[in-house]
């Protein structure tokens, strides 16, 4: 029951997690890391009682938009998780982020810097290595964290070598923008039945609309909002990867045909997306940092075995 | 506590989904009607008695869609103050206190 409900408060919060937290109502999921289900206050005394071999290095896992850390359980042994393999293999002390999707992804990353300080502060030994794996939504999460730490200059930023993306929209998700372009063209049409289609669809959460252009940036004025609300595609996207950090990418392709998998990607997020094939050559990620897997769908790409061999091989190189 | 902040929440969001749907139903057919009565108006002899009903039209419409939100707040305030009802003795139950050995009360049963 207790996963079940938690469940359904997550899609709940993607949906419309926005107005939950504007509205302060007791659904609304409040930012934290979890751990068995339960929240893990970030002080000393709770983190030595939780942790009985707390290592200097950390992973930290961030889930997707409409879902909790159990997305990352495998079908067969839902409290296998990558966390937990990679404690196991590398000696990692893994950490599970629980947040609510449906808030926009700078106010949710902002949350994230927030907390991945009050964690290294609080953490029972000195930190080696900070890595931080986000799944979808929660790699754009991962991306506006490092930012924000970039830009306030928070200490943990300095223990973060590397980052990893598994199936992640950097230059967005064309369903979204798609959707966006139909609603708006459905307000357009003179008719109460139209109108009140778009209403209802416009009521998705402010955090599935930034999927539309992975919006990551904090100082757009409400015309740029406006301008990108009309566009399929926004004229400052994307924003760079952070220079400091060595970024890997999966990503999940449904077939091996390139055509169909160009437009299609993972059935959610399309391979140009979720492999940074910008148009800007000089940004171009080196070739060994992005793995494209065949015969993976968005969803299978958040606990895989495949997915797994490549996060523990190039967690294995030496950063 | 947790508990009775979710059912709060759920309580919330439902009155929430009433009050908007029931303003966004109105609207549309607030909006559906005005087609006809805006050809009907363009009817010479016709119009003053049509704006009349158009009139009433609107104003019975729209009362209607205001008792039904009138209804939903007065219910999610009773639903509120059970909530709460449901919520205080768990929040105020006081620590009981070791109490003196004292003689059974007799009863004033005279049948024991």
């Amino acid at each position: 029951m207790g996963k079940k409900l938690d469940q359904a408060l997550a899609v709940l919060n993607g949906l419309v997690g926005d107005h939950l937290a504007r509205t302060g109502n007791g659904l609304a999921t409040e930012m934290a890391f979890y751990r068995g289900g339960a929240a893990l206050p970030l002080s000393r005394p709770a983190l030595i009682g939780a942790l009985p071999q707390p290592s200097p290095r950390l992973v930290v896992l961030v889930h997707g938009v409409m879902s909790t850390e159990a997305i990352f359980g495998f079908p067969l042994a839902p409290d296998d998780h990558y966390g937990h393999r990679l404690e196991r293999d590398l000696g990692f002390t893994p950490f599970y982020v629980r947040y609510n999707s449906g808030a926009s992804i700078v106010e949710n990353g902002a949350r994230l810097a927030q907390l991945l300080h009050e964690l290294v502060a609080a953490y029972p030994v000195p930190v080696e290595e900070l890595v931080l794996v986000g799944y979808s939504m929660g790699g754009l999460l991962v991306r506006r964290a490092c930012r924000v730490a970039e830009l306030e200059k928070l200490s943990w930023l300095s223990h973060v070598k590397r980052a990893f993306y598994v199936g992640t929209p950097h230059l967005g998700a064309p369903a979204e923008r798609l959707g966006r372009a139909v609603s708006a063209l459905l307000r357009a049409i003179d008719d109460p039945y139209t109108r009140l289609v778009s209403e209802v669809s416009d009521l998705r959460s402010q955090g599935i609309r930034d999927l539309g252009d992975a919006h990551l940036h904090d100082a757009d004025s409400p015309e740029a909002r406006a301008r990108e609300a009309r566009a399929l595609r926004a004229p400052h996207h994307p924003l760079p990867l952070l220079a400091s950090i060595k970024h890997h990418l999966i990503a999940g392709s449904l077939t091996t045909n390139d055509a169909v998998a160009w437009l299609f990607g993972d059935s959610i997020v399309p391979l140009t997306s979720a492999a940074w094939r910008t148009q800007q050559p000089n940004e171009a990620l080196p070739i060994d940092r992005v793995k494209v897997l065949r015969g993976l769908n968005h969803l299978m790409l958040a606990h895989n075995d495949d997915v797994y061999a490549q996060l523990r091989s190039w967690l294995e190189e030496t950063s | 506590m947790k508990d009775v902040k979710r059912w709060k929440g759920l309580r919330a969001l439902i009155g929430d989904a009433v009050e908007h749907g029931a303003s966004a139903i109105e609207r549309v057919q607030l909006e559906t009607a005005k087609r006809p009565f805006t050809l009907l108006e363009q009817i010479p002899g016709l119009a003053e008695p049509v704006k009349s009903v158009h009139q009433i039209h609107d104003v019975v419409v729209t009362n209607a869609y205001e008792a039904v939100r009138l209804v939903n707040r007065a219910v999610g305030q009773a639903l509120d103050a059970a909530l709460d009802a449901v919520d205080e003795p768990v929040k105020e139950q006081p620590v009981a206190e070791p109490s003196e050995p004292h003689e059974p009360e007799t009863s004033g049963d005279p049948n024991r």
